[in-house]
């Protein structure tokens, strides 16, 4: 195997230095982050006595236990390339040996967070095949290094993936998004994500400073309420516009960071995607790896003609969420392009699709709307009395919200695979591919034997898509073709 | 490579209807059983000690209701094992396994052999008691057995694990 003029990499090797300082900087705000309420209490109490003097013998023998594992940590972690193996030893008391052979490294994603920008460093993090997870990571070479190591790697796989005849396609190659683009998108964020975040924080800031200061946060607003006794309906009013405000702002912030600077590069290979303003990412993500792909936009993100792609690829359901790749793009035609990636037969038609059976709206209304309606009318009744009667309003509203979901909903098999249409006020597009399906379930309820209909699951090792309420019949139709497209084709799923 | 284009029959398209389902042994039949006797004894001494120390929960309007559930779940279960088990099974191809199972809801689930990663065999407490043990499947991305076949004599999920490797090695060669 060639080695890349600049490094070698068959020669044991350690983090940068700077990796100690990241991996200490991370515990720090780790620590703040868990005890911020005992060192307020500590920086302000009047009286420093011997309790306070021990406190500060604590937190410094803690601190320096903390950095000599951190030393010993980084002094016992070396790696280098074998035999076409990634070999990497680690720990000190317990030893440890991980050998990676090259050929199953699907991809090598790096990552600079703001700390590593600074200290001029970046964090390689490597998928293999088969693995749920990101298993190898190490937390800081410098940029160059972690460029040279990432093409040596992926020297391995510059053979052609099996889509490779896909017809180019006349767009350029290039996805990027201005910053015109990135208002869009920010704008168009789920704001109520950040409201609920800050109203649960404002609810455990309250809870945190009833502990620490014995102040009791709801009598103060109580006080407050009495005070303004006339306008309580205006202050109500106020701080709920307040609060929404820095919810959107909050909502803009994340999404600007999260998106600055995207790119989306889309090789023979693989996309790359370059993405983040405080944390830089670069992500490689292997066609042959991905597993579900389905893009979606809410109801104004669909009037900008704005989407989110997001890709399950394997291990997806293991990774939190802010691990999942999700690509924006500007224009449904970019999705569809891209998407031919995964499936090169076009999207169906809206109209050409197939109904599932009516039967499902109503069932939902029945089991999930009625009971909750009317456990909520047995609560509230004996706080608000006839008022509760307004709960029943429920009912018109939902009725409407399973119908609409119903008559959106549509699916067409292919000789590829499935698609799916579906959404209520946003639109969500999914594909999956037969080949990349690793079960299948046939359910039945009581009701559904009974009216010959069926609903399918198909499990991937990226997540599982579920068709309801279809005719039995067609059920066992497609079964058997994902039987015999999988077993007598013997295709690799990945 | 000598070319061949012969007649498929129908018969030889997988299907997942006119499957022969093995059945389970009737002893999982009364390991369910008794974990469910061992469920409800257990809710029972709970329920005891929460009513013993929370005393302003000892009025007939929670108990009451409380004890009807316990035992309206109880009974439920108890047919629903009955039902269950009368339609469970398992079936081995020569390309995919299928298992079945569910009383109100029925469920066929049916796995390729040559999506398999690995397969293993376990045996809970009650289980090793009636010699009974289960062979779960495993597939690519789940990270727990999503595929177990339950209620086989401990010989035969051995043999199952023996025949499911046998094929996994045959399909790689």
């Amino acid at each position: 195997m060639e080695q890349p003029n600049n490094y070698s990499w068959n020669i044991p090797q350690r983090q940068s230095l700077a990796a100690i300082v990241i991996i200490l900087l991370q515990m720090v705000v780790r620590l703040i982050k868990s005890l911020w309420p005992i060192l307020i209490v500590y920086f302000i109490r009047k009286q420093k006595d011997d309790e306070g003097i021990s406190f500060l013998w604590i937190i410094f023998g803690f601190s320096v236990i903390t950095v000599l594992m951190t030393i010993l940590k980084y002094w016992f972690y070396k790696f280098h390339i074998y035999n076409d193996n990634l070999i990497i030893q680690s720990g000190w008391l317990k030893k440890k040996t991980l050998t990676l052979p090259l050929e199953s490294i699907q991809a090598v994603h790096l990552e600079q967070n703001i700390w590593q920008q600074l200290l001029k460093v970046a964090s390689v993090k490597l998928d293999s095949s088969g693995s749920e997870k990101v298993e190898i990571k190490i937390d800081a070479i410098s940029v160059s290094k972690a460029e040279d190591l990432k093409q040596l790697l992926l020297s391995r796989h510059q053979a052609l993936p099996e889509n490779a005849d896909v017809v180019t396609h006349p767009v350029n190659r290039f996805l990027k998004l201005s910053m015109r683009d990135l208002l869009k998108i920010s704008l168009s964020a789920n704001h109520l994500e950040a409201f609920f975040i800050l109203f649960v924080l404002g609810l455990n800031l309250l809870n945190d400073v009833n502990k620490i200061f014995n102040i009791d946060g709801w009598k103060v607003i109580g006080d407050y309420a009495v005070k303004v006794e006339g306008q309580t309906i205006l202050a109500i009013t106020i701080i709920i516009l307040l609060v929404a405000i820095v919810s959107v702002l909050i909502s803009m912030i994340r999404t600007v960071i999260k998106y600055y600077n995207f790119r989306l590069e889309d090789t023979i290979q693989g996309w790359k995607i370059f993405t983040g303003l405080i944390t830089r990412q670069q992500l490689i993500v292997p066609y042959n790896k991905i597993q579900i792909l389905s893009w979606k936009a809410n109801w104004l993100r669909r009037k900008l003609d704005f989407w989110i792609i997001q890709v399950q690829s394997i291990g997806y359901e293991s990774l939190k969420s802010k691990q999942h790749i999700n690509i924006p793009v500007i224009q449904m035609e970019h999705a569809v392009i891209l998407s031919q990636r995964y499936q090169q037969t076009p999207l169906f038609k809206f109209i050409d699709g197939s109904m599932i059976e009516p039967d499902i709206w109503k069932r939902k209304l029945l089991f999930i709307t009625v009971p909750i309606t009317l456990i909520l009318l047995l609560i509230f009744y004996f706080i608000a009395g006839l008022m509760t009667l307004w709960i029943l309003l429920l009912f018109p509203i939902m009725s409407w919200y399973y119908y609409t979901w119903y008559l959106n909903f549509r699916w067409m098999c292919n000789e590829e695979g499935i698609q799916m249409y579906s959404g209520v006020w946003g639109r969500k597009y999914t594909l999956l591919t037969w080949k990349k399906i690793q079960q299948v379930e046939l359910k039945q309820s009581f009701y559904q034997r009974s009216h010959s209909l069926a609903s399918l699951t198909f499990y991937t090792a990226g997540g599982k898509v579920e068709l309801l309420y279809i005719p039995y019949n067609n059920a066992i139709q497609i079964t058997n073709h994902i039987l015999f497209f999988v077993e007598s084709r013997n295709e690799s799923w990945m | 490579m000598e070319f061949s284009n012969e007649n498929i029959l129908s018969n030889d398209l997988p299907t997942i209807e006119n499957v022969i389902f093995y059945p389970l042994e009737k002893s999982y039949l009364k390991a369910q059983r008794i974990s469910l006797i061992l469920g409800v004894l257990l809710i029972i001494v709970v329920g005891f000690i929460i009513f013993y120390v929370v005393k302003k929960w000892q009025t007939p309007i929670i108990i009451y209701p409380l004890i009807s559930l316990l035992i309206i779940s109880a009974v439920l279960n108890w047919i629903g094992d009955g039902i269950s088990f009368r339609y469970s099974g398992y079936a081995l191809r020569s390309k995919d396994i299928l298992f079945r199972h569910g009383w109100l809801i029925r469920k066929s689930r049916v796995v390729p052999i040559n999506r398999v990663q690995h397969v293993s065999v376990q045996s809970g407490p009650i289980e090793r008691k009636l010699g009974l043990a289960s062979v779960s499947i495993f597939t690519a991305g789940s990270g727990s057995a999503d595929f177990t076949i339950k209620g086989v004599t401990q010989e035969k999920a051995q043999q199952i694990k023996d025949w499911i490797s046998h094929q996994l090695n045959g399909a790689t060669e």
